[in-house]
């Protein structure tokens, strides 16, 4: 059994059927087993509303609202939150990621939010799926730290 | 077969999208235009399900637009860079 979390961008394609990425989501998804776990972090959630929110255009926030209200109602999709347990994961991937790249404490705040997910897909030991190339950096600091990017 | 595409200059008037762009090397904006006409061109997904995890896809896909993606991407990157812990004001 694995326990999948589906980044933002994931989500995107997997919910646009004319985005060429997104019969390779739907592929992967095909293959995992019944018993597999998948969802998405609330990070995503929080950027969903967010943009659901900003829309403009009303008839696609329409759209929009009703894709994420189906997303968190769906019987088999998990919302995995931040929780006590992913401190020392983001404490110590922070510190790797600083020390290896050498990066100032200033530019390395920009990377704060995508090193809170890794914090809470390793906190969930799941696999994160994500087409973001900070990951595939991370992944490489952090040997509890396991993703997978479906679009390749 | 290659087609070889000469666009010209491009304005851009929209903020949100000059913004996003002009951070982006040459290579990947000709990427980015390649996936926009791909996406243009339709075709035949199978929709053949399989299992849990299949039927959850077939739930999902189809529920957005690409204008939507598109959105969603921006604001992603809005909120990854730009999200920052905030320094005390104490110290």
């Amino acid at each position: 059994m694995n326990k999948y979390i589906l980044d933002t961008d994931i989500v995107s394609y997997l919910w646009d059927e004319k985005s060429v990425h997104n019969s390779k989501v739907v592929k992967q998804l095909n293959n995992l087993n019944d018993d597999d776990i998948v969802g998405i972090s609330v990070v995503s959630i929080y950027e969903l509303t967010y943009g659901m929110d900003s829309f403009k255009d009303e008839k696609l926030k329409a759209i929009f609202k009703n894709a994420l209200e189906f997303l968190q109602s769906d019987q088999d999709a998990n919302i995995f939150s931040l929780d006590a347990n992913g401190a020392t994961f983001f404490s110590q991937l922070k510190l790797k990621y600083k020390n290896t790249t050498g990066i100032k404490s200033k530019e390395a705040k920009k990377n704060d939010l995508d090193l809170v997910i890794a914090s809470i897909v390793m906190s969930q030991d799941a696999i994160l799926i994500s087409n973001d190339r900070i990951f595939s950096k991370l992944v490489k600091l952090e040997v509890n730290f396991k993703y997978e990017d479906w679009l390749k | 077969m290659q087609v070889a595409l000469n666009l010209g200059t491009i304005n851009i008037n929209d903020q949100e999208v000059a913004k996003f762009i002009q951070n982006k090397s040459i290579d990947e904006i000709k990427s980015m235009i390649v996936e926009l006409l791909k996406s243009q061109i339709k075709t035949d997904i199978p929709k053949k399900s399989q299992g849990k995890w299949g039927a959850f896809a077939d739930r999902m896909s189809g529920l957005t637009t690409p204008e939507i993606t598109q959105h969603i991407h921006t604001i992603s990157l809005e909120m990854r860079d730009g999200f920052e812990f905030r320094d005390l004001n104490s110290k």
